[in-house]
């Protein structure tokens, strides 16, 4: 009765009972539920030994480790695992196989465990369903986020140059309806940045609930945890390309990685600077994942044993929307791009670099999540400006996109505009301006120069401290971030050099990254003040007045000498005593020389050797009517360069013209006046167009 | 009639079960259903003169959730290793059970297939990672179970290298 009960049991439960022969088949010892006969057909229920394998390879792969567990003694559970068989009806059921020892008996239990079935693939389904729809949602918001760039980007960079022609253009007109029409252009462009900001705002207002849905509930995200995971996903890879990849053992596993940012865009990003280098990796060479700490900052760095960077390129073009490596190594040219993006999105900066030896390294840089309290710096609304200075020059942040507002001053785009007045400044300034972007660098260079300040406008940072060894400025506007040697950099170096030279070089950063942290960083670097990019010419010209600049010519070592009577006796000999026709020739060598060093300048930045060569040519001509004949050297020189092409040592070479052309223009200013200046009194100072004109 | 067992290897939901679902019955469904434990269906093939009946175990593909059992290849003359080719990751999740399935159970002839050729303008795996795999002497197909394309000739590909070994 108890049997017979057991076995209803058994088959009602889903569960069919066997018992191994000695000859491999199987006879059952319980009532077999009506799959098992579907499946091994009637002899099932015949008490006739059974072939399980012939019906069910799964089951044929099972039996051989079943045999080993009966022969074994092993306490150990010996499980088939789940298997879906299909019956003749095409129905399919899910099936598990156990090896049981029943009082030393051995026995084979065959299951349906539908219910578990139906549970475990809802499960699996949804945390599946669930992965795809966030691996989507990741990609969606990585497309889109670049999208938002791409609009940022192109419309905001002919945007800004655009508004520093019309500001040029309003210097340059002569009429008032020439003045109303710059005017009229002035007012629509900025219509265009607001309409252009608002469309940015609108999108980024969408992709912050995007996000906010997909990740609110994640703490700040883990440095070190993301690095290691990167390593771990991207190993096999290495290997079979056979390299290796690794994270620093400097690497301080204890510390605090925390950082600002989402962990799963810091993966992407991550994983985007190891395939770029996986991508240049050689065989038997090893990437290297390293962290830093870097005051505010936590910095990863990804290093590779490859080429290294191509020549001429710089992180602005590496890191650039549809960039693609050498040979077209990348795929969409996005990967990068969206690295750049994230990382300033979240207050943080990036960059590359070649190695000495062989190899790149590619770094970025986030605030510590202990800094992260405060909005990220695109939360933080732009800092109103004073409305009497807006509509100036608008210049560009790094890549020209409308930057992230911080701390620094930054200009408000919507204001009214008013142009800013023309006057002669109260001092006018020497300034050393080092810019890798050539439209910031010539348009800042350009209506500094309108104001009467004199500029000397270089591409990088090593030429602009070489130009401050041999030279003196008033002042030097660094940009952070540039090829061969930052700002940084070159403030390091003047700082150290001031602790045996003294003396105090007075330095302000450009710098598109603008939060708090940015500039406690940059100040502990050793500049005197930050302005954040993209900034207003009057916010410039503002921060230049704050730090009180008393010109170098009051101290200048070499002032310029007074007028030399015999020099002007000399001169006006050679224009036959005219001293009208000399006041003329002078009053054209002060324009037409400014515009020659102009003209030869704008040809070195674009390496025209032809254009240098016409220039200097002209040049030459003047200085040895004047007399200089170290200007006419310089010249002579800087044709000869030109003309071959060779411009690679031609900078040193303008530099010293540019000095001595500007000798020469203190020398020629007190021609003609009543016994010039005495000595120690301030060098009258080339004051750029504008300010000739209203000297005039 | 010669027999082959062959498992079916990759990462979730990149298209095993439609491979196979495709190669046996000449079917596809869009919607996906995720594989839990295995399934195993037959298909008679004749390569090059020889006819050989391919014994298909579609596994679940491994996660987070579930791992590979490697007890489920004892028999096994090759592998379909499957990827998606519009998730970078899943490629990443191949090369490391390759190295698996050589840990666990030897040697094995397999060929590599990176699905939803349908979709190629989504795709994230690119020409340079699957050249250095190529390099390494891995077999490459594209394929779509959606529209069919590739997908016999991935399966004959690999039962020629399962004839050829």
């Amino acid at each position: 009765m108890m049997e017979s009960l057991l076995h209803a049991f058994l088959r009602e439960q889903g569960y069919a009972l066997l018992e191994p022969a000695p000859d491999g088949r199987f006879t059952l010892v319980s009532e077999p539920p009506q799959w098992f006969q579907s499946i091994w057909g009637q002899a099932a229920t015949q008490g006739k030994p059974l072939n399980l394998g012939e019906s069910s390879p799964y089951l044929e792969n099972f039996l051989p480790t079943a045999q080993e567990f009966w022969k074994s003694s092993t306490e150990e559970v010996c499980a088939s695992g789940t298997w879906v068989e299909r019956m003749p009806s095409r129905e399919e059921i899910p099936l598990e196989a156990v090896a049981l020892r029943v009082d030393g008996k051995p026995l084979l239990s065959i299951y349906n465990p539908k219910n578990e079935f139906r549970e475990t693939s809802r499960y699996l389904q949804t945390a599946r369903d669930s992965k795809l729809a966030h691996e989507r949602l990741l990609k969606e918001i990585q497309k889109k986020e670049i999208l938002l760039h791409c609009i940022v980007h192109d419309l905001s960079q002919p945007l800004a140059a655009m508004r520093g022609c019309f500001e040029c253009l309003d210097a340059e007109s002569s009429t008032p309806k020439a003045r109303e029409f710059v005017e009229i252009g002035k007012q629509q462009s900025v219509r265009q940045e607001t309409l252009i900001r608002e469309i940015v705002q609108a999108f980024a207002a969408d992709l912050k609930a995007t996000m906010g849905s997909v990740d609110s509930m994640a703490g700040p995200p883990d440095l070190l945890k993301c690095a290691r995971e990167t390593v771990t996903a991207f190993s096999p890879m290495f290997e079979s390309k056979g390299a290796v990849i690794r994270i620093d053992p400097q690497i301080d596993p204890a510390g605090d990685w925390k950082v600002a940012g989402e962990e799963s865009r810091l993966r992407r990003v991550l994983a985007n600077l190891v395939e770029n280098s996986l991508r240049y990796s050689p065989r038997d060479s090893t990437v290297t994942i390293g962290l830093d700490v870097d005051g505010c900052f936590l910095r990863a760095r990804v290093e590779d044993e490859g080429p290294g960077l191509p020549p001429g390129s710089t992180p602005s073009t590496v890191f650039a929307l549809f960039s693609k490596g050498k040979e077209g190594g990348g795929k969409a040219g996005l990967g990068l791009y969206f690295c750049r993006m994230t990382v300033t999105q979240w207050g943080g900066s990036i960059g590359c670099e070649s190695l000495p030896v062989r190899g790149a390294r590619f770094w970025f840089r986030l605030p510590r999540a202990a800094a992260e309290e405060k909005p990220a710096a695109t939360e933080e609304k732009p800092k109103a400006n004073s409305t009497d200075v807006a509509g100036a020059l608008d210049v560009p942040g790094p890549q020209g996109s409308t930057q992230t507002r911080g701390k620094l001053p930054l200009q408000e785009t919507a204001a009214p505009l008013q142009a800013i007045p023309r006057r002669k400044p109260a001092a006018s300034l020497r300034i050393l301006l080092a810019e890798d972007q050539e439209d910031v660098r010539q348009l800042t260079a350009y209506l500094l120069e309108q104001q009467g300040h004199e500029v000397v406008a270089l591409a990088d940072g090593r030429k602009a401290l070489q130009a401050q060894t041999k030279q003196r400025f008033d002042v030097l506007l660094l940009d952070e971030e540039m090829p061969g040697m930052t700002g940084v950099e070159v403030t390091r170096k003047i700082r150290e050099r001031e602790k045996t030279s003294g003396g105090h070089q007075v330095i302000l950063a450009l710098t598109g990254n603008t939060t708090e942290q940015d500039q406690e960083r940059l100040l502990g670097a050793g500049f005197d003040r930050c302005l954040g990019k993209p900034f207003h010419l009057a916010d410039l010209l503002r921060t230049l007045g704050e730090l009180n600049l008393q010109p170098i010519a009051i101290s200048r070592p070499e002032p310029a000498p007074p007028a030399n009577p015999e020099g002007e006796k000399n001169l006006l000999a050679r224009v036959g005593g005219d001293a009208r026709l000399l006041r003329t020739m002078i009053k054209t060598f002060l324009r037409d020389s400014k515009r020659k060093l102009s003209e030869m300048r704008r040809a070195l930045s674009r390496k025209n050797g032809i254009a240098l060569a016409a220039a200097a040519h002209a040049l030459k001509g003047s200085a040895s009517i004047f007399g200089s004949e170290k200007a006419t050297r310089c010249s002579q020189r800087l044709q000869e360069m030109g003309r071959n092409d060779e411009l690679a040592l031609a900078l040193p070479v303008f530099l010293e013209l540019e000095e001595e052309i500007a000798l020469l223009h203190g020398k020629l200013r007190g021609y003609g006046t009543a016994g010039g200046k005495s000595p120690g009194q301030p060098v009258q100072r080339n004051r750029g167009p504008r300010a000739q004109r209203k000297k005039k | 009639m010669l027999q082959k067992k062959i498992c079916m290897l990759g990462s979730f939901a990149v298209g095993k079960t439609s491979l196979v679902r495709r190669f046996v019955e000449s079917i596809f469904s869009p919607e996906y259903f995720t594989t839990v434990g295995a399934k195993v269906d037959k298909k008679d093939v004749e390569v090059a003169g020889q006819k050989m009946t391919m014994v298909l175990w579609d596994l679940y593909g491994e996660d987070d959730f579930q791992k590979i059992r490697w007890s489920h290849f004892g028999g096994a003359f090759g592998f379909l290793l499957v990827a998606d080719g519009t998730r970078r990751a899943t490629l990443d999740k191949a090369i490391e059970l390759e190295q698996k399935a050589r840990d666990a159970v030897g040697v094995l002839p397999f060929v590599f297939v990176i699905n939803k050729s349908d979709l190629a303008d989504e795709w994230e795996i690119d020409s340079e990672a699957q050249a250095s795999l190529a390099a390494k002497g891995w077999k490459i197909l594209h394929t779509s179970a959606k529209t069919g394309e590739g997908v016999e000739q991935a399966f004959l590909a690999l039962a020629q290298a399962m004839l050829d070994k």
